[in-house]
């Protein structure tokens, strides 16, 4: 069985009337890169808040390595590194003097600052002060601070958040390797749906303090809503041929047919499709299979968690 | 507990903090320095001595107070270093309790600053101009028993100024009740409640009624404890959010 880093059971937060997190349950596997997803005001910074042990939920536990994050608070954060909202940095100090600030309340040795510097790619410019950095170069020092204290569990606020497109790739091409590099599970909170797609192993995707989906990527491809679109005329001739492949399932427009959901995904299987239409007498002018990506997934998902609170209103 | 102090005055290295510091004992020097040269002032060492340590109890030494430990709290709130700081793997209390000690260190070297400017500033005066002679002999011990009371005395005001800053992330809220109750305390100076009212605490040690004296010390060193200990219990339990 996988061990779990990060796990959430049943959290719920309310701040006053607004109900930040809604009994929110999600499990971190050991070495995955978690991309916790939702859109902005999901309620992602207030659950990694709770992980953080900076805000108490009303009910639920949150544990970190096993240990409770209220009630073992020292020993759950001993194996947590973490960039929570911004790289929060102190401005007058320089990118070393950032470091041997957490460095000195944690008693890590001196030399980890220099690799921790090295993995990041900041050893050149640590001797400068923060502000005068850019946001990428901020970003890299609050990443070398989180693995100071070489964390199991690395939390990561939004970290492509105000990168130029340059930033962000630099930031993924980093994170994507930090698990070998430092053998940290990672957990990523992220609007970009588009950035988690691209490095995570597993998601969980959040609305309105909900978890809606929890799960690998394999999981939620699953999930995902295939289309195969088929252009083929004339029209009455395909269509008799693609209803023995999936009778009732198409949508027709013009010569235009479209089947969502179970299709046919094997090259065989979309080869015999072909070979039926054109045995048929039909001219095939396209036939291809459009994969759902995580983003209209998510949205499909999102949107079928609204409709019945819309259904309600 | 000695690492969590290192961090928390390293936090201070380049910072406004540090510049706020060393504007009163400049202040008293430069003062110290016009009054003696001009001739005007007082020529005794006991006067130059007890003057200078009026206007530190009186005005500088609360307004130190607050940019001190606003400064300080800044440095966290500022760049929301709060999610950092609080969410390592060490007791909350013991966060709070380094911050509190930087902020007394750093008003008791204020302090002391303040205090040998009021020597060297009638020094530097007497040679500047050639012709002052001051009476009598600077009295350290004196000196140092006048300052170190009016720090035990200022606790409380000290206290309820780090609370304060620390609390609130806005830089006005500190800032206005410190400005507010150092309004209050100049308006009030010579009120018989007086010793009651935090501000007025330090300005009542110099007081020629020596019950009166006592009494604010002993107030505003017991206070200042208790309310430091509250605060530190208080904002270690509280949600960060």
């Amino acid at each position: 069985m996988t061990e779990t880093v990060l796990r959430f059971d049943d959290v719920t937060l309310r701040y006053g009337r607004l109900t930040a997190l809604d009994q929110v349950s999600l499990n971190v596997p050991a070495g995955a890169i978690y991309g916790f997803l939702g859109p902005n005001g999901a309620g992602k910074t207030s659950a990694i808040r709770c992980a953080m042990g900076l805000i108490r939920p009303q009910s639920g536990q949150i544990s970190i390595g096993g240990a409770d994050v209220f009630r073992q608070r020292r020993r759950a954060l001993a194996s947590v590194g973490a960039i929570i909202e911004t790289p929060a940095l102190f401005p007058n100090l320089t990118g070393r003097e950032n470091l041997e600030v957490t460095r000195q309340v944690l008693g890590t040795p001196r030399a980890r600052m220099d690799e921790v510097l090295e993995i990041v790619d900041m050893a050149h410019e640590a001797h400068r002060r923060v502000g005068q950095y850019s946001l990428g170069m901020r970003q890299r020092i609050g990443l070398a601070r989180a693995l100071l204290t070489r964390p199991k569990l690395l939390i990561l606020d939004e970290p492509t958040n105000g990168l130029d497109p340059a930033g962000i790739r630099d930031m993924r091409e980093l994170i994507r390797d930090l698990p070998q590099r430092t053998g940290a599970t990672i957990f990523m909170s992220s609007h970009l749906l588009s950035e988690v797609e691209h490095i995570a192993s597993h998601v969980g995707l959040l609305q309105n303090g909900r978890v809606l989906f929890n799960g690998s990527l394999k999981e939620l491809a699953d999930q995902q809503q295939a289309r195969l679109i088929v252009d083929a005329e004339p029209a009455e001739q395909a269509e008799n041929v693609l209803d023995r492949f999936a009778p009732g399932a198409w949508v027709r427009d013009g010569a235009r047919f479209t089947l969502t959901g179970d299709c046919p995904r094997t090259p065989q299987d979309i080869a015999a499709l072909n070979a039926a239409l054109v045995e048929a007498g039909c001219a095939v002018s396209a036939l291809h299979l459009e994969e759902a990506d995580l983003e209209s997934t998510f949205l499909t998902l999102t949107r079928s968690a609204a409709s019945p609170q819309e259904d309600a209103a | 507990m000695i690492r969590i102090l290192t961090a928390e005055a390293l936090k201070l290295r380049r910072s406004l903090v540090l510049l706020v510091a060393a504007t009163p004992p400049v202040m008293v020097y430069l003062l110290g320095v016009l009054v003696v040269a001009s001739g005007e002032g007082p020529d005794e060492w006991l006067m130059l001595t007890m003057s200078g340590a009026a206007v530190w109890a009186f005005f500088l030494m609360p307004m130190s107070a607050i940019g001190l430990t606003a400064l300080m709290a800044q440095l966290e709130h500022g760049p929301s270093t709060w999610t950092h700081t609080l969410g390592l793997p060490v007791p909350r209390w013991q966060i709070f309790l380094a911050k509190a000690v930087v902020a007394l260190l750093l008003m008791a070297l204020v302090s002391l600053a303040v205090a040998f400017a009021s020597w060297a500033a009638p020094m530097t005066g007497m040679l500047l101009s050639g012709s002052v002679e001051i009476q009598g002999q600077f009295d350290i011990e004196r000196a140092w028993n006048l300052y170190s009371r009016i720090l035990m005395s200022g606790l409380l005001v000290i206290a309820i100024q780090w609370t304060l800053a620390m609390r609130f992330r806005s830089f006005a809220v500190p800032v206005s009740a410190g400005i507010g109750g150092t309004f209050v305390a100049v308006a009030a100076t010579s009120a018989d409640k007086g010793i009651y009212f935090p501000w007025l605490m330090p300005v009542n040690v110099l007081a020629s009624d020596p019950e009166r004296a006592e009494f604010v010390i002993r107030t505003g060193l017991i206070g200042g404890v208790l309310v430091f200990a509250a605060a530190i219990v208080w904002l270690s339990r509280k949600d960060w959010r």
